[in-house]
């Protein structure tokens, strides 16, 4: 089957989300956001995540449905995301995505989280499918990913050994005494601010494709307690471009020594404005094509879980067992689950 | 011919099963209370290899713990969904309760920590709505306690017979930490400060409040005082002051010999319900560094390190600075 | 004890988590930047786990696939909101056969288990010298 209908469904973390795609053409994104409810609590607070997500699920699906002009019937695979994430938020998409697979005989595809969040540049038609060099910077992920066949060859060439960049964003935004999430309000408040201001510590230069956000987050703290009359804007700039600066470097290095000149920045630090905009110079200085999701694909959603398995499914990946079990932490190697 | 497709994963078990008209044509079960979600799929598809034609879909709504409970209704509705059926919600702890015809007893569903959810029937209805009772108080009744799994059979029955729970049911548990019993809170009078000064030079010694420096925080405004007292005798006593942005707690103080009774805890809650009536961003304190006896209980109420200020309280007596945002 | 870098800290986790026994449940208590990630990642390299990173973002990683299942909490984001929030972890099904550490879990770990180690890290003098305190285990 080379363009199934597919219906993919995400709630790993914060969002219930449901896609619907044919083949690689997107027909429906649908996100039922629980972020309001979480400002006030700073973070994801799995009670009101998890209750959020069933009382979600089935409207999700029915506005999905609605939007893509399609009925339950007509669709060929059921896709999941089975993990990484949360647990309990995990067992609502994943229990749904059974009873549906269960009740219409379909077949039933577990999805990696973190090759989803790369699969949504299949999405755009334009783009020809080969490989690529991924650089995944989410709340819960910073990896470099040499993808040859996103359904079935991704190899990790290296990953965060303590704070995602996302994170390290929230915790810096919480610093400064920012808004949740921390990320935007970083982004916009480093706008206002000169981001040479500060020279702070980029993480981890001696290996190769590791990453280390808590040196970086460490030294903001330590600045923000010696001089806590600093302009926060300042701060922000400087601490976004360290981050920045070293993704950039490692991923553009990665492209260097595999050979594979596309890089595709993908995860919900991809909507950040200065590392699209830094990634555009310096993937031009160095001749590999850039590709960046658009911002709304950035962040989680149920298109990029259709779109991983509607890959998985064009490439005879071999469906799930209907017994799949959700998995808190999963290696990147493993996209789809058997 | 009525065939129903049960399913509850309110307890450590789940459980699926098929009644037709009534009869319980298929019963499948596994007891794991981490388990629910690998293993209902799997059980229902068994199931369905038996009957496959379902006419609605009954499904378990609890109360039960979180996890499972929501593995079973996810499940169900989204089966229901794809099959074009409807799906109707029963509540877990009646069907526990149809299998017994005492004329009185309780039923009662583990809620992990010693607790349960139970309700009480008598002549065959029940009392009151479901609510958490502790293991112990359970163990004293002389009325018969009755735990278990629902059966799917009591599920599909309860399916027809009621109308559908729409929701799942939580039972929210009661505070863990209720205040303090024979304690009254109440705002400090002029006539408290000399018990509050002969209190603070038993536990400050060298560094208590002066009674002068007292009477100038009880003709303070926008600050906010409490003491507590034990048969007219005041034990305790906290003070918060608003300053701009924040509220910062003065002094928190209970007589040794009456701490571990939550009192301390209690003042906290009070002091950061007036905090939030002043809608300040936030609440700070200063506590003594290594004050291992009052470190938890802030940090248990949300509050954090945020500096340290050496020698604050006397040479080589540093403070901590703790802050716990409103909003 | 005195550490005096990421290093230690990473072998000190490794040395506690040598002796860890399935049910053990360990209350991480320091700031922010204290080290607590570090030392949950020498945790888990003793018990065959590599990949530790900060739970933060999710408030709860579990990792199988070591000699005991690892359950890595961080609690940051649920004080000051119910405890319902930690409730819904349903940790207490897990820790009896899992190695569990909370990092800022006063007020949690005690409600889910009755007796539990705690380590407290604090700043030493230098920016890279820590002081750690265990308490409930033997090293």
């Amino acid at each position: 089957m080379s363009t199934p209908l597919i219906l993919g469904i995400e709630t790993s973390c914060d969002e219930t989300a449901v896609g619907i795609v044919h083949g690689r053409k997107l027909l429906a994104n649908v996100i039922s956001s629980s972020v309001e409810e979480h400002a006030r609590f700073g973070g994801v607070v799995p009670e009101i995540a998890s209750r959020a997500h069933l009382e979600a699920m089935q409207p999700v699906i029915s506005q999905a449905l609605k939007e893509a002009k399609v009925k339950l019937e007509d669709i060929d695979a059921i896709g999941v995301t089975a993990g990484p994430g949360l647990i309990g938020a995990l067992l609502v998409g994943t229990s749904a995505a059974s009873g549906l697979a269960l009740g219409l005989d379909k077949p039933l595809y577990g999805v990696n989280h973190l090759s989803s969040h790369l699969a949504v540049d299949a999405l755009d038609e334009s783009h020809k499918l080969g490989p690529v060099i991924g650089l995944l910077v989410s709340g819960g992920h910073s990896s470099i990913i040499q993808v040859n066949d996103l359904a079935q060859s991704v190899h990790v060439l290296g990953s965060t050994i303590d704070d995602a960049a996302g994170e390290a964003f929230d915790k810096i935004a919480r610093l400064l005494r920012l808004d949740f999430p921390g990320g935007p309000a970083i982004d916009r408040l480093a706008k206002e601010g000169d981001l040479s201001a500060i020279d702070f510590p980029r993480g981890l230069s001696d290996t190769d494709y590791d990453f280390s956000f808590s040196g970086l987050k460490t030294a903001v703290a330590r600045y923000l307690q010696k001089t806590p009359d600093a302009k926060r804007a300042d701060i922000a700039a400087s601490f976004q471009e360290a981050v920045v600066d070293v993704l950039l470097k490692k991923s553009l290095s990665a492209c260097a020594s595999t050979g594979i000149d596309t890089l595709l920045i993908a995860g919900g630090v991809a909507a950040n404005s200065r590392l699209r905009e830094l990634a555009a110079q310096r993937c031009e200085q160095a001749g590999v094509l850039l590709r960046t999701p658009p911002p709304a694909l950035c962040t989680d959603n149920g298109a990029m879980v259709a779109a991983m398995t509607s890959l998985a499914v064009s490439a005879g990946v071999k469906p799930s067992h209907i017994g799949l079990e959700a998995l808190s932490t999963v290696a990147l190697s493993q996209p789809v689950w058997a | 011919m009525t065939t129903i497709l049960a399913i509850d994963t309110s307890t450590d078990r789940t459980s699926v099963g098929i009644v037709q008209d009534g009869e319980l044509i298929i019963e499948l079960h596994h007891d794991d209370p981490l388990g629910h979600g690998a293993v209902l799929p799997g059980l229902v598809k068994d199931a369905l290899a038996r009957e496959n034609k379902i006419d609605h879909v009954a499904i378990g709504m609890g109360p039960g713990p979180f996890t499972g409970l929501r593995v079973g209704i996810a499940f169900g509705q989204s089966f229901a969904a794809a099959r074009n059926i409807p799906w109707i919600g029963v509540d877990s702890l009646a069907a526990l309760a149809e299998e017994h015809n005492d004329a009185e007893f309780i039923v009662a569903i583990d809620g992990r920590r010693r607790e349960f959810f139970a309700s009480h029937y008598v002549g065959g209805k029940i009392l009151a709505p479901a609510r958490v009772m502790q293991r112990e108080s359970l163990a004293e009744l002389s009325i018969p306690v009755y735990y278990g799994n629902p059966n799917p059979r009591a599920i599909a029955e309860l399916s027809l017979r009621q109308a559908s729970v729409l929701e799942p049911i939580y039972i929210r548990k009661p505070d863990a930490y209720p205040a303090p019993k024979d304690v009254k809170f109440r705002p400090w009078l002029q006539t408290d400060l000399v018990n509050i000064f002969a209190i603070e030079k038993d536990v400050f010694g060298k560094e208590a409040w002066t009674m002068a420096q007292l009477k100038e925080e009880y003709a303070g405004k926008e600050r906010q005082y409490l003491v507590a007292e034990i048969n007219g005798e005041v034990i305790g006593y906290a003070g918060v002051v608003k300053m701009g942005e924040v509220t910062d707690i003065l002094t928190l103080t209970v007589k040794p010999e009456f701490r571990r009774r939550g009192i301390a805890r209690e003042f906290l809650k009070r002091l950061i319900d007036w905090s939030r009536n002043q809608k300040v961003e936030a609440v700070m304190l200063e506590m003594r560094k290594g004050n291992i006896e009052a470190e938890p209980l802030y940090l248990a109420n949300g509050f954090r390190h945020i500096s340290e200020r050496r020698n604050y309280y006397a040479q080589g007596v540093d403070a901590i600075i703790m802050r716990k945002e409103l909003i | 004890m005195n550490i005096n870098s990421p290093e230690e800290m990473f072998e000190l986790g490794k040395k506690i988590g040598s002796k860890l026994v399935a049910g053990d449940v360990i209350l991480l208590r320091g700031e922010l930047g204290a080290g607590k990630t570090a030392l949950t990642h020498g945790i888990g390299s003793a018990l065959g786990i590599d990949d530790v990173s900060s739970p933060t973002f999710v408030i709860s990683k579990i990792y199988q696939g070591g000699r005991l299942p690892l359950i890595h909490v961080d609690a940051y984001r649920l004080m000051g909101s119910e405890l319902a929030g930690f409730d819904d972890l349903d940790l207490e099904s897990r820790i009896p056969a899992s190695i569990t550490v909370v990092e800022w879990g006063d007020g949690f770990v005690q409600r889910v288990a009755d007796k539990f180690i705690t380590v407290a890290i604090s700043f030493g003098n230098s920016d890279s010298e820590r002081i750690v305190d265990v308490e409930g285990i033997e090293l």
